[in-house]
């Protein structure tokens, strides 16, 4: 590695945000940190209510980045068949053998759309694949491509007919994401793209192995002491359990972030600062993360959900101390 | 390259130190301002005469606190890095100087960019923390109104001043007791300022008088301690004056009887018998009269000049009246026994408790014997026996009487006189009376002072009052520091008396003065010393 292709990689990834922003109008911070999840190998969580281009961003990021796309709709009736794989019986030469139809997770980018549709027992399919990277069908390892990450939505007010993530799913996502609703200068820019026919050309700004590239640049990013003792001292403040936790923990949350919290925050922290043209990470870096990595390993007791709060508020307490 | 860095972070941090040193200083010295401030507003309604010193005292506490917190929490060099990254920096100082001997390839890549971004950067400015306003205003807000306080006249500061006043003159005469205290504890001596005419340093004060003086002098300084006003103190130094001369009065009285018993016990030699020898006296002894005097205190403390007369009395009758005997140990245990005992017993021939204390006599031709009763009350025996020349005898007796006083006198002697006799004897004799006079003297008689006696109320010369007192002390008295009493008067030659001792007694025979049964050893005794 040399500084040269260092320049070129984070070039490279300007350019591929660039591309994507010209598709997905006005979600500039998502872009930014879905990128980041790529960058740091981590699957994301995106949640927003319907139409808010979810789905169209994962299909941006996969055509500017040439990563090989792959889509499941997450319905009650989905088995993880459907999502793995499975092995289907073929006759040839008057013998019947076994052959392993690969499933939609065989993509470098899988697009997990309303996740929290599906049966705990079909998200639990995704399981596997998106922490080891590896697909298990009848005793037989696959190997998923690299670089594989899924990206997965779910819609947060339609509860009906949903099956909330289980926490062990939660936590193999290294970022939640909040799709908000654009503001109507987005969203007029929006329209203008998708209803009036000017939709825009996106290139391939990179490929799959300059993303591999990037990182293990991301991976040897300096980082100071006093900032990763802050990004531990973050993920053990959730913890209510633990002596010292502040009071807003040991009052409104019932379990505290897992240590792929802080993974998550470290490796997406050293993205924002490569990202940003630095070499070294800064705290603004990590608590510009925090809230993506935090929120969803949070889990609330019943007295913050009665009094409305979110555990973005929480987290927000925990940085300001 | 890294030297660059350090160089930045290195004069970071010795800003950073000098603005932590002038914080804390401000924020301490600011506390302490307030704190000042308050003890001298509490000092505007409740006397404290210390208020401005206190204040003071914890103005520079706070200062010097101030200093020391400053010292103790500046910032080290990757403080002072961090501190410098806060300015703007974004880790880069931080991360650069943990990773400085590091020299991959992203080390390095960060080190330049550290450079870069150091390169104009105003960190110095950045670096300026400005004064807290807080602590200033707290700082110069507390100060003028500790300037208020302090020109602001009250009653109890007006009160305060007063007990100030009051605790130095009480701490003043705290130190004077303690002063005496460790006089007394270190000579073990005490010198009364009272008694120093009579220079008593030599006496030692017994233990239990040490010990009362000491309590005295503790049980003052308490209550010293706790007087409440002037006039309070006035009036616990008057009582306690008032004390010490109660105290320093009955350590006289003791120290007079301590002597007096001293003197009593010392052995005498009696006083001479008649030159002619027909009447020669044995050795006189005062032992153990003159300490009975001395634990017998009694009335007669004025026994100045009177005793003296008393002593003539002794010389004149001669023959052992009781109420001479016991006035002569009264005036003083060591004269009287000289005088009363010793003295008069030698030179009463032939008698034998005639009187008080005036026995033991032994004479030529006389043998004493049997009992005689005072004249008073005194009472006495004796036995002698006399040979040589026409008469000789010895006798011995003693005797005792009681008037003011009773004396006992032994002597046994033996002589011949007359024709050609010789005696000697000894004798013993001993009275104690009362008075407190300062009868410290003794009797010194030799056999070269054989053929004298005392002139009464005549005061003898100065060597004749160096004699050496009892046995516990040394009595070293001048003439000057006499008080009359117990001194040895002036003495002659007894024949220059003689005719006249010998003429008043026969005078009083003639008026029936002296009992019949008396007489007529009195004639014998002027008559055996050649005085018709």
């Amino acid at each position: 590695m040399t500084e040269e292709r260092i320049e070129e990689i984070k070039k490279r990834i300007h350019q591929a945000e660039e591309e994507i922003g010209k598709g997905i109008i006005g979600q500039k911070e998502i872009i930014q940190q879905v990128l980041l999840a790529m960058l740091a190998g981590g699957n994301v969580l995106l949640e927003g209510v319907p139409g808010l281009g979810k789905t169209q961003l994962v299909k941006t990021i996969s055509q500017v980045m040439g990563l090989q796309f792959g889509r499941i709709q997450f319905t009650p009736d989905l088995m993880p068949a459907d999502v793995t794989g499975t092995n289907l019986i073929l006759q040839e030469n008057g013998q019947n053998t076994f052959r392993f139809e690969k499933g939609p997770i065989f993509a470098n980018l899988v697009l997990a759309d309303e996740i929290n549709r599906a049966t705990p027992k079909t998200q639990s399919a995704l399981l596997e694949a998106m922490q080891e990277g590896t697909v298990t069908v009848s005793k037989e390892t696959y190997s998923l491509p690299q670089p594989f990450l899924v990206l997965a939505t779910q819609n947060p007010i339609e509860n009906e007919g949903t099956y909330p993530l289980p926490e062990a799913q939660l936590d193999r996502f290294l970022l939640k994401l909040l799709v908000r609703f654009p503001a109507e200068a987005e969203l007029k820019q929006i329209m203008a793209v998708t209803v009036g026919g000017k939709a825009p050309v996106l290139q391939c700004c990179m490929e799959g192995a300059e993303l591999l590239e990037a990182r293990e640049i991301i991976r040897e990013l300096p980082m100071s002491e006093s900032v990763e003792d802050y990004v531990l001292h973050l993920v053990v403040s959730t913890h209510p359990e633990l002596a010292g936790a502040p009071e807003v923990v040991k009052q409104y949350v019932t379990c505290g972030a897992s240590p792929r919290a802080a993974q998550a925050m470290i490796l997406t922290a050293k993205g924002r600062a490569f990202l940003s043209g630095r070499m070294n990470v800064a705290y603004e870096d990590v608590n510009a993360v925090a809230y993506p990595a935090l929120r969803h390993r949070l889990i609330l007791n019943y007295e913050a959900v009665s009094e409305g709060l979110q555990a973005d508020d929480i987290i927000r307490q925990l940085l300001t101390q | 390259m890294e030297e660059r860095i350090l160089r930045v972070i290195r004069q970071a941090r010795r800003q950073l130190c000098l603005q932590v040193l002038r914080d804390k200083s401000l924020f301490w010295i600011g506390a302490a301002s307030s704190l000042a401030a308050l003890v001298l507003f509490v000092a505007l309604f409740i006397p404290l005469y210390q208020a401005k010193w206190i204040a003071a005292g914890i103005l520079a506490a706070g200062f010097l606190a101030g200093l020391a917190a400053g010292v103790m929490r500046r910032p080290g060099i990757q403080e002072a890095a961090e501190c410098a990254d806060r300015t703007g920096l974004q880790e880069h100082l931080s991360t650069a100087l943990e990773r400085q001997e590091q020299e991959d390839l992203f080390s390095q890549l960060q080190r330049e960019e550290t450079l870069c971004l150091l390169e104009g950067y105003p960190l110095k400015e950045r670096l300026k923390k400005p004064i807290s306003r807080r602590h200033l205003a707290v700082f110069g807000g507390s100060m003028i109104l500790s300037f208020l306080f302090l020109l602001i006249p009250t009653r109890a500061k007006l009160l305060a001043e007063k007990q100030h006043d009051l605790l130095q003159a009480k701490q003043e005469e705290i130190e004077k007791l303690e002063e005496k205290l460790e006089e007394l504890e270190e000579l073990g001596q005490l010198e009364l300022p009272e008694l120093a005419d009579l220079d008593l340093k030599g006496l030692e004060l017994p233990e239990e008088d040490r010990e009362s003086w000491k309590q005295m002098l503790s049980e003052g300084m308490e209550e010293l301690k706790e007087a409440a006003d002037d006039q309070d103190l006035a009036e616990m130094v008057k009582r306690l004056e008032k004390k010490e001369e109660q105290l320093v009065e009955a350590l006289r009285q003791q120290q007079m009887q301590q002597l007096a018993g001293n003197k009593g016990d010392t052995s005498q030699p009696a006083n001479p018998a008649s030159p002619s020898g027909e009447n020669q006296p044995g050795e006189g002894q005062s032992g153990g009269a003159g300490s009975d005097g001395s634990d017998r205190q009694g009335e007669r403390s004025d026994a100045e000049g009177g005793d003296g007369k008393n002593g003539e009395n002794d010389q004149k009758t001669g023959n052992g009246e009781k109420e001479n005997g016991g006035n002569g140990a009264g005036m003083s245990g060591a004269v009287a026994g000289n005088i009363g005992a010793g003295g008069i017993a030698g030179m009463s021939p032939g008698t034998a408790g005639t009187g008080a204390s005036y026995t033991a006599i032994a004479s030529t031709g006389n043998p004493g014997d049997g009992n005689q009763e005072g004249n008073t009350s005194g009472n006495g025996n004796g036995t002698g026996s006399g040979n040589g020349g026409n008469q000789g005898g010895s006798g011995n007796g003693n005797g005792a009487g009681g008037e003011n006083g009773t004396g006992s006198g032994a002597g046994n002697g033996n002589g011949s006189g007359g024709n050609g006799g010789g005696g000697n004897g000894t004798g013993d004799g001993g009275g104690w009376n009362q008075g407190s006079a300062v009868g410290i003297e003794r009797e010194h008689t030799s056999t070269l002072e054989q053929e004298t006696v005392i002139l009464p109320g005549e005061v003898a010369e100065g060597d004749r009052l160096t004699g050496t007192a009892g046995s516990e002390g040394n009595s070293y008295l001048s003439p000057d520091q006499v008080r009359g009493e117990g001194y040895a008067g002036q003495k002659t030659e007894y024949e220059a008396v003689l005719g006249g001792y010998s003429e008043k007694a026969y005078g009083q025979i003639e008026r029936n003065e002296i009992p019949s049964e008396m007489q007529d050893i009195v004639k014998k005794y002027f008559s055996g010393l050649g005085g018709n």
